[in-house]
């Protein structure tokens, strides 16, 4: 048996397993440093992630191993996986989050470059109210301060 | 694990109460994934997020930041364009382009101005810009202002104390190691030379001892950490004929002689690139202030060993299509890269463009660059590879 072929058990937050080829859950870079200290076990508890976003994230990481896995006509490939991505990031702002916060404690780099790219886009034209409110963030500021702030940075205000 | 996490990560006892705050209603990203968000925006949503809480500013005030950020910005350098009106100086910024094709085009944005109008431009080091601006009306002095014309921050420096504070040319310079600005005045025909760090709380000019006689021109460059400026010999006839080298740090002078010698004047087109981090000078065959249609070449002098005088010639043949497209005198802007040469008209008429020489292909184009209506017939000052730079004055 080719070492490929191997699978691994990824277990989310509520206990489930999840039954992945070695070279998927390689794509974890936290799972993969495991394995490369002698981790044997072939059951990881991925404890911080939660069934729904490590499935989305396995999905992500599997279509990237295929991709990768092809031989030749890289460039059609690469416009199928870019059209994936896409579509796969297009999702509400807490699932996008969940996502984010996975790919970062997981370490898979790609999934976490279009998670913050498509967070970027969505807040680019934002005003501060709006952006606090995406990300559910109180104003600590008085008032007083934030007319402070407010004027030193009024030049990205005007139209 | 996750809590852990985000402990390790906040800044201070009031960003916990905030981020604790937080998790009550929804996720929290650690500061680490926001930065990374940061990165992406342009420097308008960046100044939107300063505003959101306190946390987020304190990330976006940090050098860390700031070097990511310039760091992202210097592989995309852009174009800058300077001009003014009745009492203010206007700023534009639009996409540089390497190897343009036929018929490309820029468009000019980020339109700032600011007050006071620029009585001369002196030019940008790193993402900030430095002028000139009179102040007083009976008896007008030069004081120096710097801006930043992505965010348009801006401040005016105290006046000088010399006797003379009308001829004044002043040099912005970056020392990469300290991560500090440092503007050299010189006044009094040479005989003067002040220093100002910027960035300390108490900005104040020193006096900087100086003993290579010599005056002083508007063409100067910062590179790594030296500021370099082409100067005359003192006499009253004496033309352009060494570089004068500041170097940042020690805040020592020494000069180099030019191909030929110190006897030898500078064409007056000449101009200061930084070719690949050293100094270079880039000069019409004519010796005229600008570049005319009936220019034939270029040459490119690069300064191989500052100690030992030494640089390294280059000769560049313009192609029969430069007479087609050039039609009024034009200045040399810079270089993009090693390849290619900028000019741009004396005077922009709209339709704007620049012009480009690669020196490689032998190809001439022109550039358009759409936006600028606003500013027909006005003088507008090129600079090349602008990079844009959060920090704040």
């Amino acid at each position: 048996m080719s070492e490929s072929n191997k699978k691994i058990s990824l277990i989310s937050s509520e206990g489930e397993a999840f039954e992945v080829s070695e070279a998927v859950a390689r794509e974890f870079e936290i799972v993969a440093h495991m394995l490369e200290d002698g981790c044997s076990g072939s059951s990881i508890p991925i404890t911080t992630v939660d069934s729904n976003i490590l499935g989305k994230v396995i999905e992500y990481c599997t279509k990237h191993v295929e991709v990768g896995n092809v031989e030749g006509n890289s460039e059609k490939a690469e416009k199928d996986l870019e059209e994936f991505d896409k579509r796969f990031i297009a999702v509400e702002m807490n699932t996008l989050f969940s996502l984010i916060l996975a790919a970062n404690y997981l370490n898979v780099k790609g999934l976490l470059n279009i998670g913050c790219q498509k967070v970027a886009d969505t807040i680019k034209d934002m005003k501060p109210e709006e952006v606090r409110s995406i990300f559910n963030i109180e104003n600590d500021y008085t008032p007083a301060e934030e007319e402070v702030v407010r004027k030193e940075n009024e030049w990205a205000f005007q139209p | 694990m996750k809590r852990q996490k985000k402990a390790g990560l906040t800044v201070s006892q009031r960003v916990t109460r905030s981020t604790t705050r937080l998790d009550r209603n929804s996720l929290t990203l650690p500061v680490e994934v926001v930065t990374e968000i940061f990165l992406r925006l342009p420097l308008t949503s960046i100044a939107t997020c300063r505003c959101v809480c306190k946390l987020w500013s304190s990330v976006l005030r940090s050098q860390g930041f700031t070097d990511s950020f310039l760091t992202k910005s210097c592989a995309r350098p852009r174009l800058l364009f300077a001009c003014h009106n009745h009492n203010e100086t206007h700023f534009l910024l639009s996409s540089q382009l390497n190897h343009p094709k036929h018929n490309s085009y820029v468009v000019a944005t980020n339109h700032i101005a600011r007050s006071p109008r620029y009585y001369k431009l002196f030019g940008c080091t790193n993402g900030f810009f430095c002028y000139g601006a009179k102040q007083g009306r009976n008896k007008a002095v030069i004081v120096t202002v710097i801006c930043n014309p992505s965010t348009g921050q801006s401040l005016i420096l105290p006046r000088l104390n010399s006797k003379d504070k009308y001829r004044v040319e002043s040099y912005l310079g970056y020392d990469p190691i300290a991560k500090q600005f440092k503007v050299l005045s010189v006044c009094d025909d040479g005989k003067e030379h002040h220093v100002l760090t910027l960035g300390t709380k108490k900005q104040s000019w020193r006096l900087v001892e100086c003993c290579i006689p010599h005056c002083s021109s508007s063409k100067w460059i910062s590179i790594s950490g030296v500021l370099y400026y082409i100067a005359a010999e003192p006499r009253s006839s004496s033309r352009e004929s060494m570089v004068v080298c500041f170097d940042l740090r020690s805040e020592k002078f020494s000069s180099v002689k030019l191909l030929g010698g110190f006897s030898k004047a500078l064409p007056l087109s000449a101009t200061m690139i930084n070719y690949n981090g050293r100094l270079a000078l880039l000069m019409s065959s004519e010796d005229t202030c600008y570049v005319f249609r009936t220019c034939k070449r270029f040459k490119l002098w690069v300064l191989r060993d500052a100690a030992k005088h030494e640089w390294s010639k280059r000769v560049y043949v313009l192609p029969p299509s430069w007479n087609d497209l050039v039609t009024g005198p034009m200045y040399i802007a810079g270089m993009v890269g090693t390849k290619e040469i900028v000019f741009s008209p004396h005077c922009q008429i709209v339709p704007s463009y620049v012009i480009y020489f690669n020196v490689k292909s032998k190809t001439i184009r022109k550039v358009g660059i759409q936006g600028m209506e606003a500013f027909q017939g006005e003088m507008i000052n090129t600079y090349l590879n602008y990079v844009e730079n959060v920090e704040l004055l």
